[in-house]
């Protein structure tokens, strides 16, 4: 995409300017969204964003500039705005790019470069609409949608490095509203991958709305959340989110290397109840928070973050390795070339335990039992999070109950780790968009059931 | 002389005709950013940009299609503007959207803003970290620093002869204090905005973050139970968002607006009124065209708690029959929907409060997961302060606040005569006490 001249000519600018590393990382993504409500299309859009970050680093310093020019001298300019304070000196230039070729694990048969016509693309759409309608009267609106992604990155460094790759993302979201007389309630379902249009084609569009129209009208029926401390079980898939929010961002070197996370001392010591195990693992084929290499040019690993309760590494990105002295573990990303790169979670799940579910529902006398989780936030320095329960039921005397709403978890991510007591045999992930300080980035959260100990509930009741 | 956004326009209108495209507009907005940010005394992100998106939507059969594109040479405007009519061709009829606007409103608010030369910004970033770090000695490396200068330019035409354009200039600076003692942490984040740089009052944010972190950090839980609640505005005002479909004509077009047959009945305690203000004066920013090419004004959303009317584009007013109040909005890569500007909630009537005993509620976590659109319920982990008499006598943190929100704005419990505003400076209201909420915390 951008030509190898110009590469080095720019890298040598910014070496002259006394940067001890320059790197730049060429941005081009194309996007297409169709989506459907009212049993109508309601949008169709495509386009393309371009764009070029320069990254300069003075010992552990970062400046960092963008442009959506290509032009040598517009990427000239950035440099020179950026180091407009910083002195000349001697350096040696660069010899040549070495080209490393990356072996692509993600197969994809229809990204947007391979397109297939909307033709083909909405009567999906539309037969999830019909199939969601026909299940009840009381479903009053249905949306759905189709996003696809396709990334091409090329990255050069003045360490010599040249490489490329190229990322094909798809998201299929469904969202059903049911009502009853003033009662509206909702459900959702919006999986990802690193996949094309194939991977929408393998979801049966009946099975798809019969789980939406289930959850939405067993919700119209849900009763106010008790509230207060209790036992919960969390289970499989986005139930994965509080272990990535509250935990995942304290094991980034972004914020161990600033001292930031409670965990920033704490390698090689037990920070959690010894039957968690937990990994982040960018090598998985397909998975939507999968990459070839990562946002410096470095192939992705799968990096062990906690085993038996011990805390065995963390996510480390250049810079987090320069200040914290850890191996780069292929985990800086960014959401485009507006962001400098820094280390993030890739596919971040609890490994599987031996418990079933049922054991763990009949452990409980009176607790909480969280089927689907919805979103949340944590605090980044202290690990305090907060997230919400999508379809949650009460657990009386070992047994399932009503369907509660309303019901959130608060809590911190430390804490809270220590508290897990059973963790189940059911693995299973879940696609999300992850926001941090490099912008939106695909990520995969995941878990089995957990049960914990003791948890404060907010509800309604 | 025009600039290159000027001539991009220009470029896309004569397309839009050598196309044979009647109906056609374009929109490109602009944006120059200097973000620094420092950790231990240097800069952990010294970051320039200099970046465009052009978007292209046109009309064809009574059909729209929309396409966007980043590059502005006239080989990629000419293919979006190719991408666009195609897309349109897939899309529903719609009779009801248009391009029409024949108006030309331009306003230039960067010349109320003084330039700044970027080492007196680097010296503000560095004085922002250490003062916090100075003023506790238990306040680590702030995660959260910074300081902000940013100018944004929206420029948008048709091909019936409206040509619009605003610009601003903005700068913000933030901090936050991170604060440990034992085993017991704390942290509390907030900025500061303002056109004009030196009426950014640096020590005022710095006293407010490291005072309220060191409150946090003593405090528990609050006893669990139900209490009188303010709400800070930046929180209040996040909730209107929230909730923004109540006030929303597509969204009552859709028929997911909880408000949608709400029309002329009370919505609202009948003491608020709430007024949707593009160019209201103290605002930070200002509305002066919608993203159709007309001109904005003020409207009574909500008068003496009764709901007035939603915020309505060329699509919603002919869908609904309503009069199009000019609310449009959409980027250059989103299509059409609608927009309040500036809100302003006013009472017809105040209260003393001094005398009240009451929760103030500084902070939530989870505020876009734990707020149910659709029914109203609102389920949140706060910190705050305890207020009897007038008087903060504890802080609260690590608990739960629930209510639905719909039925809050309808059960006000007093209004003050105080007049508070969101540090965005987009939200002006009374303090309001809302009744009784459920808190979970302590036994």
């Amino acid at each position: 995409m951008l030509d190898k001249n110009i590469a080095k000519e720019v890298i040598d600018y910014g070496l002259l300017k006394g940067a001890d590393f320059v790197d730049l990382f060429v941005d081009q993504q194309q996007f297409e969204t169709i989506s459907v409500k009212s049993s109508e299309v309601e949008n169709i859009s495509n386009g393309i964003n371009f764009g070029i970050g320069i990254r300069l680093i003075y010992g552990t310093n970062v400046l960092y500039g963008y442009t959506n020019s290509k032009d040598k001298k517009d990427l000239i300019d950035v440099i020179s705005s950026l180091t407009a304070n910083k002195e000349q000196k001697k350096f040696e230039s660069l010899n040549d790019f070495s080209f490393t070729e990356h072996t692509n694990r993600h197969l994809v048969h229809h990204g947007l470069k391979n397109n297939i016509s909307l033709d083909e693309k909405l009567p999906f759409l539309f037969s999830l609409d019909r199939e969601a309608r026909s299940l009840s009267e009381k479903v009053t609106q249905l949306t759905a949608g189709i996003s696809q992604r396709s990334q091409d990155i090329e990255i050069f460094n003045s360490e010599g490095l040249h490489t490329t790759d190229t990322r094909n993302y798809i998201r299929l979201s469904a969202s059903v509203i049911a009502e009853d007389g003033n009662i509206r309630e909702e459900d959702y379902f919006a999986p990802g991958a690193m996949m094309g249009f194939e991977y929408v084609n393998s979801f049966d569009p009946k099975n798809v709305a019969e789980k939406m129209v289930k959850t939405a009208l067993t919700k119209l029926k849900a009763i106010p959340c008790p509230a207060g401390k209790m036992p919960v079980i969390i289970d499989n898939g986005f139930g994965g989110v509080i272990f990535h929010e509250a935990c995942g961002h304290l094991l980034e070197t972004t914020s161990v290397a600033k001292k930031a996370s409670v965990f920033h001392d704490k390698m090689g010591e037990k920070i959690a109840s010894s039957v968690v195990n937990a990994v982040d693992d960018g090598t998985l084929d397909n998975y939507w928070g999968s990459i070839n290499i990562d946002d410096e040019g470095m192939p992705t690993k799968k990096t062990q973050l906690i085993k038996d309760g011990i805390l065995t590494s963390f996510m480390v990105d250049k810079l987090g390795s320069m200040k914290t002295g850890f191996e780069r573990t292929g985990s800086a990303r960014r959401e485009n070339y507006r962001y400098a790169p820094t280390s993030r979670m890739r596919n971040t799940y609890i490994e599987a335990g031996k418990d079933k579910l049922e054991d763990m529902i009949a452990s409980i006398d009176k607790g909480i039992y969280c089927k689907k989780m919805g979103g949340g936030s944590v605090s980044p320095g202290t690990g305090e999070f907060n997230f919400v329960a999508r379809e949650s039921y009460l657990i009386e005397d070992g047994k399932i109950k009503d369907c509660v709403k309303g019901a959130s978890l608060i809590g911190t991510g430390p804490d809270t780790l220590t508290k897990i007591s059973m963790v189940g045999d059911n693995l299973d992930f879940s696609a999300g968009v992850c926001g941090s300080i490099s912008g939106g980035v695909n990520t995969t959260v995941g878990q089995p059931a957990i049960k914990v100990d003791e948890i404060l509930v907010g509800g309604g009741k | 002389m025009k600039n290159n956004i000027e001539k991009s326009i220009d470029k896309t209108l004569q397309l839009l005709k050598k196309k044979k495209v009647k109906d056609g507009d374009v929109i490109i907005t602009g944006s120059n950013v200097l973000s620094l940010k420092s950790e231990n005394k240097e800069l952990s992100e010294f970051a320039k940009s200099k970046t465009h998106a052009l978007g292209v939507r046109v009309i064809k059969d009574n059909k729209v299609g929309i396409s966007f594109t980043e590059d502005l040479s006239d080989w990629a405007i000419e293919t979006t503007i190719d991408n666009a009519i195609n897309n349109s061709k897939f899309s529903k009829t719609n009779e009801y959207v248009r391009i029409e606007s024949q108006e030309e409103i331009h306003l230039d608010e960067t010349t109320q803003s003084e330039d700044v030369d970027t080492e007196h910004l680097i010296e503000k970033t560095f004085y922002l970290e250490e003062e916090v770090k100075r003023r506790d000695e238990r306040a680590k490396t702030p995660p959260y620093n910074g300081v902000q200068e940013s100018e944004s330019h929206f420029y948008l035409a048709n091909t019936h002869g409206a040509r619009c354009s605003y610009k601003a200039k903005n700068y913000g600076c933030y901090t936050s204090a991170l604060l440990n003692e034992g085993d017991k942490n704390s942290m509390h984040f907030n900025k500061r905005l303002s056109k004009n740089f030196n009426q950014l009052d640096f020590d005022e944010l710095i006293t407010e973050v490291v005072d309220t972190s060191k409150n946090l950090l003593t405090a528990n839980q609050i006893k669990s139970g139900e209490y009188l609640v303010k709400f800070s505005p930046d929180l209040l005002s996040s909730f209107f968002s929230a909730f923004s479909s109540l006030i929303s004509g597509k969204a009552v077009m859709d028929n997911v607006s909880p408000w949608r047959d709400k029309l002329n009945e009370q919505v609202m305690d009948q003491r608020l009124t709430m007024i949707d203000s593009p160019e209201y004066k103290e605002a930070l920013t200002k509305y002066p065209f919608d993203m159709e090419g007309h001109r904005r004004t003020d409207i009574s959303l909500v008068e003496d708690g009764i709901l007035k009317t939603f915020l309505h584009n060329s699509e919603t007013s002919n869908k609904l029959k309503m009069k199009n109040n000019n609310c449009a909005f959409r980027g250059p890569k989103s299509p059409l929907g609608v927009s309040n500007s500036n809100i302003i909630i006013s009472a017809s009537s105040t209260d003393n409060i001094d005398n009240l005993d009451y929760v103030e509620i500084l902070t939530a976590q989870g505020l876009h997961s734990g707020i149910n659109r659709t029914s109203g319920e609102i389920s949140l982990g706060v910190s705050g302060r305890i207020i009897k008499n007038g008087e903060i006598v504890g802080y609260f943190k690590d608990s739960t606040f629930s209510g639905n929100f719909f039925k809050m704005l309808r059960e006000v419990h007093s209004i003050s005569d105080k007049k508070e505003a969101s540090t965005d400076k987009s939200f002006f209201t009374p303090e309001i006490i809302f009744n009784e909420l459920t808190f979970a915390g302590a036994i």
